[in-house]
């Protein structure tokens, strides 16, 4: 009897040897392996460090107007040449990268939170609670986000809200608008993951409620929220700059790369001055190409079925 | 020769993944006589579902490819067939019946279009004829009202009855050979049995042999004229189901047997075998049993024992039976 | 399934209260009226407060959003203070311009996106993948307007192959078929617009919704019965991976009438998007209020349609 005990412990320790690695470490180990999302995240690191130190080592500021320089053509002195009022286009293309990137990052912040806080509390308790969140998720699906957008970013002119002030503001609505679909998916998968045997354990051992939502059913959905909110960057990002591009979002002089595209306003000088419009248009396409594969390949890391 | 219906000849199949090849069937050959049944028996992993795959290569290809040996037909070496022979064998002279009846069954089509859709890829018959063999295959099964089961979809069966309807579906074209992929562990015990009984009825009405993977000695005892035990890929023992009962020859079929708790006997420890199966990237060199074998001697840590008979009909791949095979 | 759509329709009333309480909540915090407004300038004083008073604008706001209520609740969305006409007749207008745009595009996506999805599934990791994974990616990450501009400055400026703006060659007087090709002809930039960037999304889908069908059991089971792979793919896998999609479009139908917005703007296409747009520069209430709720109505429709055509295609789900 003892040897046989003996032998089965060896037996045990040479297994302990084996290197176990946690699901985070697991699901990097695979994010690294994928060349193209790591691609996606050297680039959106490259635009990081170019939003945050370009415009500090530019020798203009993106707010310098210079009436004697109007439209100038790309030179070594503006190497993206100069706007309508004679600011240097590529330090306010650069700098239009902070307000980008941080209504993008912030705005999905909001959207997690609200709508992962939510989507827990619904799933979790069930009942009225379940109910009264879902007639708020059905009222906040069906606003139509471009035009809610619009009639805040009016608002905000008529309300003169100082344009440094306006992206806090986008960045809020984004957020309260985008809510919804995150809340369904965590609801979703919590009331799945609910009745699972490992809850039931929880419950015997007579866990407190928060305690059984935020160590235990909430990790378990942190796959679909990192999947969601990366992605959800990209989007909030793609809004954003459409809303500044209708001069109804960030505006003047507080650049954004939407309201750069349309800093030509005719159809004529489209041709003209391509360097004005096209840089902002690709740093928009770049990042959220970046973000979207990002978001892709954690998807591929964190979900175990994909064994792409 | 030709008394075999089917020949297993040291077949190879490997899995090529990023952390290594995985020998999964590695040299394994078997026979099975026209009406016989035959139980592959192991422990999860031990690459019985994938030896039964194999017969009909069913294995996903990437990852997964025979690389070796030869699996002969009636005589013809399936490995070797074109794509449309393949397929007029499949569903029609072998028939396949899967372990989960929950997931095996295409849920947007009626059970009888199923069947029926087997029925005419085979036999050259009217869809009407063929909705009436349909009908008539699930009555077969014991499925009672099959007329309206014959409308139902999957997902208004039970598990029971799924997997009544599968075999339904399996034995529509009357084939010679029937593997059966642990077609009773995702049921109850009691349903188990009547799976089981159903089989055998079947088999002796349509004299179909059946190569039955299962990791349950019970079931074993319950319906195999013939036994083969798998360990990490390879056959370990071979006996008639009688003698394998009777004399456990190989230490892991001996572990086996010991572990199953015997109703109305006293057992204060339960026994189990100790260590766990070896990783399929790691494998053990030598015998792969020997790390959690109680009698290993020097010679199986260094060398593969081969598959020998020591008995007539009754083969062991143990270093333990050196004697009694060369006496052979 | 009567009970379940009329069920349905009930619960929709509450949801438009609250999105109409919601929307009529931003308007409350603007300053000034529909009166305010550059428009009436020339009135008097005296005019000005008699308008206001029609208009129940001299009310607290609460009342002022019970008497849209009690209109609405007739069809009578009230009146735009740019267009001077009924906010119905306006939007009545213009939004069938919009539902074509939207419709030729849907077609589109749905002709490309599905059998490219399917292709890329069936040979996964092959060139065609690869190529058409890079493609979508890029179609689901440009702005709409970018794409709009580089078009219009590659085909309309350089090329001067399509034209810019509008929906009609301006002073044309050419009827029937004619005059459909110049309507085709101007529709097609910002057509192409809207293919780019909803084709990606769908493509996607539909690839790894066949991907997660391939690997299913039932798929082994019907290579087992010795079907062709082309029957296993098209037929049994196809049917299941359809399933999502088809429900996913249902969620595109508000899309088809509203999801143009800046597009049409750029290319000056007479749909409900410029309006949307001119209304809120203009402070147009009355208009921004009835285009909102008519986006909202379109959307929980859309769910609806979605909802039902799920059941309708799924065996598995019954409604409740």
């Amino acid at each position: 009897m003892e040897s046989k005990l003996q032998s089965g412990n060896q037996m045990e320790k040479k297994y302990e040897d084996e290197v176990v690695m946690s699901p985070a470490k697991l699901a990097w180990k695979k994010f690294k392996k994928n060349k193209i999302a790591m691609t996606g995240l050297i680039i959106l690191v490259i635009i990081l460090l170019i939003s945050i130190f370009g415009p500090i080592l530019s020798p203009y500021n993106m707010a310098a107007i210079d009436l004697t320089n109007t439209t100038g053509e790309p030179s070594l002195v503006h190497l993206l040449g100069t706007d309508a009022s004679g600011r240097d286009n590529l330090t306010r293309v650069m700098y239009a990268g902070r307000i980008s990137l941080a209504v993008g990052f912030f705005s999905v912040l909001i959207q997690v939170v609200v709508g992962v806080g939510l989507g827990v509390i619904a799933g979790y308790y069930g009942g009225i609670i379940d109910s009264i969140i879902m007639r708020l998720v059905d009222i906040f699906s069906c606003l139509p986000t471009l035009p809610i957008l619009m009639m805040i970013g009016a608002l905000m002119l008529d309300l003169k809200v100082r344009p440094e002030n306006k992206m806090y503001f986008l960045m809020l609505i984004i957020g309260l608008l985008s809510w919804p679909g995150l809340c369904r998916l965590v609801r979703g998968e919590i009331l799945s993951l609910r009745e699972k045997e490992y809850m039931q354990a929880a419950e015997a051992l007579g866990l407190k409620d928060s305690r059984k939502m935020f160590k235990h059913l909430l990790p378990n959905t942190a796959a679909i929220i990192i999947v969601s909110a990366a992605l959800g960057v990209g989007s909030a990002i793609l809004t954003e700059s459409g809303l500044s591009f209708l001069g109804l979002g960030v505006t003047v002089p507080t650049p954004s790369w939407g309201a750069l595209v349309q800093s030509v306003s005719d159809m004529d000088s489209l041709q003209s001055y391509p360097w004005l419009w096209i840089p902002a248009g690709i740093c928009i396409l770049l990042t959220v190409v970046s973000v979207n594969l990002i978001g892709d390949g954690l998807r591929d890391a964190l979900d175990p079925k994909h064994n792409i | 020769m030709a008394e075999y219906l089917l020949q297993v000849k040291n077949l190879k199949t490997y899995f090529y993944t990023d952390e290594g090849v995985v020998k999964a069937v590695d040299d394994v050959s078997f026979n099975i006589k026209q009406g016989e049944t035959l139980a592959i028996v192991g422990e999860s992993g031990c690459g019985k579902s994938i030896t039964a795959m194999s017969i009909m290569k069913l294995i996903p290809s990437p990852p997964g490819k025979i690389e070796g040996g030869e699996i002969k037909f009636k005589g013809k070496d399936i490995i070797k067939l074109s794509d449309e022979e393949l397929r007029s064998l499949r569903g029609n002279k072998i028939s396949v019946i899967f372990q989960e009846p929950m997931t095996s069954l295409n849920p947007v089509f009626s059970i009888g279009d199923q069947i029926e859709e087997s029925i005419m890829l085979h036999k050259n018959i009217s869809k009407v004829e063929a909705k009436k063999q349909a009908i008539e295959m699930i009555k077969t099964v014991g499925i009672p009202r099959p007329e309206i089961i014959a409308d139902s979809y999957p997902h208004e069966l039970s598990g029971g009855m799924k997997q009544r309807a599968m075999i339904a579906m399996a034995m529509a074209c009357d084939p010679e050979l029937l593997l059966a992929d642990e077609p009773t562990t995702a049921l109850d015990v009691t349903i188990q049995a009547q799976i089981l009984e159903l089989m055998k009825a079947l088999q002796k009405k349509f004299n179909t042999a059946i190569l039955l993977i299962t990791h349950d000695l019970g079931v074993v005892a319950e319906t195999a004229d013939y036994v083969a035990v798998m360990y990490a890929g390879k056959i370990v023992e071979e006996a008639n189901v009688f003698e394998l009962f009777k004399n456990p020859s190989h230490p892991y079929t001996i572990g086996l047997l010991k572990s199953k708790p015997i109703i109305n006997k006293q057992q204060d420890v339960l026994y189990s075998i100790p260590g766990q199966v070896p990783s399929p990237h790691h494998m053990p060199k030598g015998c792969y049993f020997n790390p959690r074998c109680e009698k290993a001697i020097e010679k199986c840590r260094q060398e593969q024992p081969k598959l020998s008979e020591i008995n007539s009909g009754h083969k062991v791949a143990c270093w333990l039976y050196e004697k009694e095979m060369e006496a052979k | 399934m009567r009970q379940y759509v009329i069920r349905r329709v009930l619960t929709m009333i509450p949801i438009i209260l609250g999105i109409s309480l919601i929307i009529f909540l931003i308007f409350a915090m603007a300053p000034g009226d529909a009166v305010t407004g550059g428009a009436n300038a020339h009135m008097t004083v005296a005019a000005k407060a008699q308008l206001r008073h029609q208009m129940h604008l001299d009310q607290p706001k609460l009342v002022q959003y019970l008497y849209w209520l009690k209109g609405a609740s007739h069809g009578d969305l009230g009146t735009s203070t740019f267009y001077k006409k009924s906010v119905s007749s306006v939007i009545n207008t213009f939004i069938w311009n919009s539902f074509y745009l939207g419709l030729l595009s849907t077609i589109a996506v749905i002709l490309i996106a599905i059998p490219v999805g399917v292709v890329a599934a069936t040979k996964q990791y092959s060139m065609f993948d690869s190529t058409s994974s890079v493609f979508a990616f890029i179609a689901m990450s440009i702005p709409d307007f970018f794409v709009g501009l580089l078009l219009i400055s590659f085909f309309s400026m350089n090329l001067s192959l399509f034209p810019v703006s509008g929906m009609e060659t301006i002073g044309s007087t050419a009827t029937g078929f004619a005059r459909i090709l110049d309507i085709m002809h101007h529709m097609f930039l910002p057509f192409l617009v809207l293919t780019i960037t909803s084709v990606a999304g769908i493509m996607k889908y539909m690839r790894s919704s066949m991907l997660e069908v391939i690997s299913e059991d039932y798929i082994r089971t019907a290579r087992a019965k010795g079907l062709r792979e082309k029957v296993v793919i098209y037929k049994h896998a196809l049917r299941n991976a359809l399933i999502p999609i088809i429900t996913l479009l249902g969620f595109t139908i508000p899309g088809l009438f509203a999801g143009a917005i800046i597009t049409e703007q750029i290319f000056s296409w007479p749909g409900i998007g410029p309006v949307t747009y001119l209304a809120v520069l203009n402070r147009d209430y009355p208009l921004c209020m009835g285009i909102n709720m008519i986006y909202a109505v379109l959307t929980l429709l859309g769910n609806l349609i979605a909802d039902i055509t799920y059941a309708v295609v799924d065996p598995r789900i019954r409604l409740k």
